[in-house]
């Protein structure tokens, strides 16, 4: 290095060598690698020669692994995602739940579960609409929409509004009631109001209603196992099975009708592939108690994510095949494959204000060929109960005949 | 005479100063040799070139020149790193070095939230046969870009893609690896290899390595002209006017890319830039570092791609 004989004065610090020295130095600290090979008097005397770098080795810290320790220090295994977790599988299925969106809508949901759709609701249930307009009482169902939207003392912090214009403003932090209580909190006064009006037509509410129950049904096509694992908000059960929407020729004259075609897709589009499962199926309801057949079922959506409205009527549809599809295996075997008696349900499924009606015939649940008898579904809505409702203006909007339609459902005889 | 000593001279620098490649030398003596057609080998307009911001001014050579794109923002991608096509959250660097921490470009950071989508720039379809066929299912706004998006599926997949423009939901966008004797008729959002496309064509996302995705032209409403073939090598003009040479090979999807109005809309205010994630600039005037004002270049040379280089020899590092 550059030692100073002279005083450290200004005008020696104004040669600053040290920057030359660096300058230099960014060129000459780069030598290239010559290979000059092993010297033919090492290669006589058969000396071993290593690779300088694989003797000298780094030390490194051990890492323990967590899930090699006993069970209260790793992770539990019944949370652990992978191969470690007790219910896992090699054999992967593909999984339809409730949060599956499958972005072709109803179409492909037609496809997978072989099915053929028409509009409007069954002959039968469509008859009993007249008698459910004249039962209708407006007032208390208007007073029943305003309990469940306005009249809620529930004050929680709402997720925050974003302005699309102009995305940097904020709106004033709001508190009120959760979409998802709002939408359950209706739907349990609208079945409500409909055991009493079917009460006072019949004398008596001789239906079970259950909530939260879910069927788990396992089905193979094109050598894929499927999972249907469904849920049902609100179901009412009957001691009797629902008479068929169809009859035996009309199910006949489905031999010759095609299911929806969504090229380019696959069926297995959106479903998720999981291995974590256990392989027995469920029927929510045990097979000795009075009412163990299937009425109506109902789907709320929760908004947490926007889903367009042939993606929450897939939904449906699926959870009627779901329970249909237990209650078959329930009734006729593990193995069965075409029906000798069909199973019915119904189904309404809602968004706050847009509400959709379903009627589900399952003839088959041999989805796996294109050929043979397919099932039916009849398809109305969806139509608006209400536009707006809110506590300054109250209801805005308000259609009589949506609920009208939804009373018929539950009007329905066995 | 003049034009031989400058030539010597920059020859003896380049030699000195041991920073320049190859390439600059055989610049210089295609420029040089050229004098007849001298005018025509100018580009009248201002030179552009990629700017970084913080970056773009010239830099002591201590100081590592910044690398675009990288101090932004970095997605984080899911643990077993399988493509999906939900929304993954971004975590904001605020003009950092990933790696180190420390602050490479100062004009960077803030902005509103947002969130990634994992965007697949590869467009391959088989060489024979059918063509890969994929719905769209919508075009959307993409915040980690300026380009819009669209989602498409086909089979069991969907995936995100770069929006041509014209395309909408319905759409069905056509892949083919096929290079056939006579050129194809393009339709905006297919995707083809080079050598397939007539000339003149407009290209965007163009691959620089056969089965490596789309990596020119990606920016909203930018796109190349497919200009000539020359033995398997398809030579397009890229937006900056500079000449590339391509193997036949590669892919590139026909038409512009969506969002085509991006440089008309005015972002309209300086906070506005602040939501953006862009931080103020000094506002110091650099007297005379070359940076400002216009220059007079030659048109480069065409840039070939699709070679292997020859590999550096190894260097040893001392430290002192």
């Amino acid at each position: 290095m550059f030692v100073p004989t002279m005083k450290l004065s200004i005008s020696l610090c104004k040669q600053h060598l040290g920057r030359m020295f660096k300058s230099k130095w960014r060129v000459q600290s780069q030598r290239q690698v010559i290979d000059v090979g092993i010297p033919s008097l090492v290669q006589e005397q058969n000396v071993p020669i290593l690779n300088a770098l694989d003797v000298v080795k780094e030390i490194k810290s051990e890492v323990i692994d967590i899930n090699s320790l006993p069970e209260p220090l790793c992770e539990p295994p019944r949370l652990r995602k992978n191969e470690n977790h007790p219910d896992w599988k090699e054999n992967c299925v593909l999984l339809i739940n409730r949060n599956t969106r499958l972005i072709e809508g109803e179409k492909h949901i037609l496809h997978l579960t072989k099915t053929i759709s028409y509009s409007g609701l069954p002959l039968n249930v469509k008859n009993l609409l007249p008698i459910a307009l004249e039962m209708t009482d407006n007032d208390l169902v208007q007073r029943s929409i305003m309990e469940a939207l306005v009249w809620d003392a529930t004050q929680v912090k709402l997720p925050k509004r974003i302005n699309k214009e102009n995305p940097g403003l904020d709106f004033p932090r709001e508190y009120g009631i959760p979409h998802t209580r709002k939408v359950t909190h209706l739907l349990y006064n609208l079945v409500y109001l409909c055991q009493l009006f079917y009460a006072k037509k019949n004398g008596l509410w001789t239906r079970t209603k259950i909530t939260d129950a879910f069927s788990k049904v396992f089905l193979e096509k094109e050598g894929k196992v499927l999972l249907f694992r469904m849920p049902s908000d609100v179901l009412t059960s009957t001691s009797r099975p629902l008479s068929p929407f169809a009859t035996k020729e009309q199910v006949e004259s489905t031999k010759d009708q095609a299911v929806p075609d969504i090229f380019p897709l696959h069926f297995s589009l959106d479903l998720q592939e999981h291995h974590i499962y256990t392989s027995e199926e469920i029927y929510p309801l045990a097979p000795s108690c009075l009412n163990c057949h299937f009425h109506t079922l109902h789907i709320t959506h929760n908004m947490v994510r926007y889903w367009h409205q042939p993606q929450k009527l897939a939904r449906a549809v699926a959870v009627c095949f779901t329970f249909a599809a237990a209650q078959a295996r329930q009734k006729f075997g593990p193995t069965v494959k075409e029906l000798t008696s069909p199973v019915c349900v119904q189904c309404a499924y809602l968004d706050g204000p847009v509400w959709g009606f379903l009627g589900y015939q399952l003839n088959t649940l041999n989805i796996n060929s294109p050929e043979g008898i397919k099932n039916q579904v009849w398809i109305d809505g969806p139509y608006n109960l209400y536009e707006s409702c809110d506590q300054a203006s109250g209801i805005q909007g308000y259609n009589s005949e949506t609920f009208s339609k939804f009373l018929s459902l539950h009007l329905n005889e066995t | 005479m003049a034009t031989s000593l400058l030539y010597q001279a920059l020859r003896s620098f380049v030699h000195l100063k041991s920073f320049g490649n190859l390439q600059t030398i055989q610049c210089a003596q295609q420029f040089w040799s050229s004098e007849p057609n001298f005018l025509s080998h100018y580009i009248s307009v201002r030179f552009r070139y990629r700017k970084i911001r913080g970056g773009g001014r010239p830099l002591p050579w201590y100081v590592p020149t910044p690398t675009p794109r990288i101090y932004g923002w970095k997605a984080i991608l899911p643990n077993d790193e399988k493509y999906t096509t939900k929304p993954l959250p971004v975590v904001k660097l605020g003009g950092r070095v990933p790696e180190t921490g420390r602050v490479a470009v100062r004009t960077l950071g803030g902005g509103h939230k947002k969130l990634y989508r994992w965007v697949d720039n590869k467009r391959h379809g088989p060489t024979a046969g059918h063509p890969v066929e994929e719905r769209v299912f919508h075009v959307r706004y993409d915040p980690c870009r300026t380009a819009k998006i669209a989602l498409v599926a086909s089979g069991s997949k969907k995936r995100w893609i770069l929006a041509t423009d014209g395309v909408k939901a319905g759409d069905i966008l056509r892949t083919t690896g096929h290079i056939p004797r006579i050129s194809v008729r393009p339709k905006e959002g297919d995707a083809h290899p080079l050598g397939a496309l007539p000339i003149g064509t407009l290209i965007h996302s163009i691959e620089v390595v056969p089965g490596k995705g789309g990596l020119f032209c990606r920016a909203a409403g930018s796109c190349a002209q497919l200009l000539r073939k020359v033995d398997k090598c398809c030579i397009v003009q890229l937006p900056s006017k500079q000449e590339i040479s391509l193997p036949e090979e590669c892919m590139a999807v026909v038409g512009r890319v969506s969002n085509i109005d991006h440089n008309k809309k005015p972002i309209g205010s300086a906070n506005r830039n602040r939501w953006l994630g862009r931080r103020p600039r000094s506002g110091w005037w650099h007297r005379k570092d070359g940076y400002c004002g216009r220059k007079i270049k030659p048109l480069p040379p065409v840039k070939e791609f699709g070679y292997v280089p020859e590999p550096k020899p190894e260097v040893y590092k001392l430290t002192f």
